[in-house]
């Protein structure tokens, strides 16, 4: 029995990964290139990726390789989906478990590789992080700066009366 | 997967972390459209938002698809603000007597989306008692080219029935949902449907020719499900089944629930449906079935059709005929039927309906 094929992905420090073909084309962007390129023994660099994140990638589209692939965006306005907007799988949410740099350089590298299904489950992550907080709890979880002037925040507050008290 | 460091270690440490503000705009718009979704007061929720800073304001503000969705549960002003901020983007409009209890008051919310019914994708309202002229005016304001699905309830017993969109044909329209909400019917009006689903148990029935005229012309229907009693046509006392048949070539699914009057049977036998895979019958027959040996013949007929059937009589001398597990059951006045699914059954509705309608007529299933 052969061995399966094989590429070399390079991160942006330089670290090499030898995977599994099947398990780089979770990547669309690897996918595509190694469609434009053909078959190569050259690295395919993503100058976008750290090691550290790509090692992450990786284990996320080995355990996924053989999952079919997403279907076209489903209607959000369908009470169903709606409903199963923010769920993630047993294994996912553990995968996921990561520090907040960490979230979010995952999925900045899975939108530059373009890898849905794991930007799914990044973006999920966060708005369930978001959900039942106050825009205050909100900035201390983010560590976002207020940076509405006093009298910014006096108006936006006087055009948002509507929506207090609920 | 085999990893090889040739790189420098301490670039990563170099670099500084990412946070939430560093992801694109789009990513962030689409996880605040993400987390509000599940919430019932959508837009308050949306304009709370708005208050983190003025990089999120910007975001929710600058993306029309958050304030698409309107329900009666938010207030009147927040309503008002998302038709705005929602551009020209397709309106997901909610209207529930109950949830208007918090927000704004039906005889407002209505109106004031009735405006943009030209942007209406999806509708669901429930009508309480009162507000039904609020309804019927709503739905005539404007038209509505872009809907997709609308499904309206009364929880009361209308009087009037409701004229849609000025009698405009909605091209989009492919889910029509009717509980209790009688309707001028307009089959050219409804041509594309491809689910319609009438409940018209406390209204005044609707005339069968009326609901024959859009299953004449909606050719891509495939799921038509009917519960309660069809009234007389105007010309006649008793209901005119059309001589010819209906064919909607794409029917799938057909479910027809009339119990205590006949008119299903009429309804049933007008319809040829040769891709229909699921039926579900109930319904009532008078007269027909009054003669105990009437029915043991239907019992013997039956178990000539389908050798594999379990006939009985019980101590009341109801005769208990059983295809496959549930039950068709006969008794002397009435008779009661369910039919789904399976083949057998389907056979065993076609059997029926030639064999005890007078007016046999061939049905095609």
């Amino acid at each position: 029995m052969s061995a399966a094929p094989q590429v070399t992905l390079e991160s942006s420090d330089g670290e090499k990964f030898k995977v599994d073909k099947e398990v780089a084309e979770r990547s669309v962007l690897i996918k595509n290139m190694i469609e434009d390129v053909g078959e190569s023994d050259n690295p395919i660099p993503l100058p976008n990726v750290n090691a550290s994140v790509l090692k992450k990638v990786l284990e996320y589209c080995e355990h996924h390789r053989g999952d079919p692939l997403p279907a076209a965006d489903a209607d959000p306005s369908n009470d169903d989906n709606r409903k199963r907007a923010t769920e993630i799988s047993d294994w996912d949410q553990k995968f996921i478990q990561v520090d907040q740099e960490m979230l979010f350089e995952i999925i900045l590298a899975a939108n530059y590789m373009d890898i849905k299904p794991l930007l799914d489950v990044g973006c999920k992550t966060v708005a369930n992080m978001i959900k039942g907080k106050t825009p205050e709890e909100i900035r201390k979880l983010f560590n976002i700066v207020n940076d509405f002037t006093p009298e910014e925040e006096a108006q936006i507050k006087k055009e948002n009366e509507w929506a207090e008290d609920r | 997967m085999v990893s090889s460091n040739e790189g420098s270690p301490d670039l990563q440490d170099q670099l500084p972390q990412p946070s939430i503000h560093d992801l694109p705009v789009e990513l962030l718009s689409h996880i605040v459209s993400l987390s509000v979704q599940e919430y019932f007061f959508h837009l308050t929720r949306i304009q709370h938002l708005c208050l983190v800073c003025s990089k999120w304001r910007d975001v929710v503000e600058g993306t029309p698809e958050l304030w698409c969705r309107l329900t009666g549960a938010d207030p009147l002003r927040g309503v008002r603000k998302a038709i705005h901020y929602s551009r020209d983007y397709p309106l997901d409009i909610n209207s529930h007597f109950i949830s208007h209890l918090n927000g704004s008051h039906p005889n407002d919310f209505l109106p004031a989306v009735s405006l943009h019914a030209c942007r209406w994708k999806r509708a669901s309202i429930i009508v309480g008692p009162g507000s039904e002229n609020v309804l019927q005016e709503a739905l005539t304001v404007g038209k509505a080219p872009r809907l997709e699905s609308l499904t309206i309830t009364s929880s009361g017993r209308m009087k009037t029935p409701l004229t849609l969109f000025q009698g405009a044909v909605l091209p989009c329209l492919r889910n029509l949902q009717l509980r209790n909400a009688p309707l001028v019917w307009n089959g050219e009006q409804l041509f594309n449907l491809q689910k319609l689903e009438i409940s018209a148990e406390k209204q005044i029935p609707p005339p069968l020719n009326d609901v024959l005229s859009v299953l004449r012309v909606a050719w891509g229907l495939e799921e038509f499900a009917f519960v309660g009693s069809l009234s007389p046509g105007v010309d006649g006392d008793s209901i005119t089944v059309p001589q010819h048949s209906i064919l909607p070539p794409a029917l799938k699914k057909l479910r027809i629930s009339s119990v205590r009057t006949s008119s299903w049977l009429h309804l049933f036998r007008t319809i040829r449906a040769p891709a229909c895979r699921r039926i579900s019958l109930r319904g009532d027959l008078f007269g027909d079935l009054e003669d105990p040996n009437n029915l043991a013949q239907i019992a013997e007929a039956i178990s000539q059709f389908f050798p594999c059937v379990r006939v009985k009589v019980d101590w009341e001398e109801r005769i208990h005929i059983t295809v496959g597990s549930p039950e068709v059951r006969f008794s002397l006045s009435t008779l009661d039927l369910e039919f789904s699914h399976s083949t057998e059954r389907l056979q065993l509705a076609k059997w029926m309906i030639l064999n005890f309608v007078h007016e046999s007529m061939e049905v095609a299933l």
